[in-house]
């Protein structure tokens, strides 16, 4: 058991002591169209950048995905968005 | 708007029958109607379809230059979807390279025409710049597609682009 604590303990201290190695994202901002446009789609990056974006700015980020681009990007009326809310998938073999 | 964390999962098909009505779009020269006059849009060198049933899971990959996509139409007479294409555009003598991920319509391995190399320091903001801008043509692309496709998805007349496509996959 105090050889488990020792051996926490030396690995936790060596973690300490090694440089942070960065890793540099691009982004875009279109601030007249409201659009970011982020370079990665390493998912854990992505949402450590929408919560730097959050307490930087202040501002909540919309990630665009099929079901948002749909809703929010492709001017669909009222009953087009509830149609949209009913689909299911398509099945194309028959 | 629903919640994200739902509607990314209830929703991703979506994105899969939309590459799917694009690779049928490309394959029937439909896509050329929806395109700029003189660009075109075709299969790259990569199709990733997948396919569940029951417990059990299959995944194909289509890789290589000119491939025959003839197991990526038996996979989808299968009931697999397309989960992932590359796809070349062409404009004027200007092409992209591309891939489009269904379930979360992001594009990746993005190669844009040449646009040289940086000579000076100042040259760098003009490099830049012009690298954002032809980043930004595939993506208003993608997203003009999808605009049209969804357009289709929620109106009556997607039977019928069903019917098609069957017919198209059984052929």
């Amino acid at each position: 058991m105090k050889k488990k604590l020792v051996k926490e303990h030396v690995v936790s201290v060596l973690l300490l002591r090694l440089p942070a190695t960065p890793n540099i994202y691009d982004v875009v901002w279109d601030y007249e169209k409201s659009m970011i446009s982020f370079f990665s789609n390493n998912k854990s990056v992505s949402e450590d950048f929408e919560t730097l974006f959050q307490r930087s700015f202040n501002k909540h980020l919309i990630r665009i995905f099929p079901y948002s681009a749909a809703d929010l990007l492709s001017n669909l009326s009222d009953q087009e968005r509830d149609t949209l809310s009913h689909l299911s998938l398509t099945k194309f073999m028959e | 708007m629903l919640d994200a964390s739902i509607s990314y999962y209830r929703y991703a098909f979506l994105g899969c029958e939309f590459l799917t009505w694009v690779w049928y779009s490309v394959s029937s020269s439909d896509i050329n109607k929806l395109l700029k006059k003189g660009d075109s849009l075709e299969i790259g060198n990569k199709i990733v379809l997948e396919r569940t049933l029951h417990d059990s899971f299959e995944k194909i990959t289509i890789k290589g230059k000119d491939a025959d996509l003839e197991e990526g139409i038996i996979s989808l007479k299968k009931g697999a979807v397309v989960k992932e294409i590359n796809l070349l555009y062409k404009s004027g003598e200007k092409e992209w390279f591309f891939t489009v991920t269904g379930e979360t319509l992001s594009l990746s391995n993005i190669k844009t025409p040449d646009i040289g190399f940086i000579e000076t320091k100042n040259a760098v903001d003009g490099f830049a710049i012009e690298k954002i801008f032809l980043y930004n043509v595939v993506c208003y692309l993608i997203s003009d597609l999808f605009k049209i496709f969804i357009k289709i998805r929620v109106s009556d007349k997607w039977l019928s682009v069903v019917s098609d496509i069957r017919k198209w996959i059984n052929t």
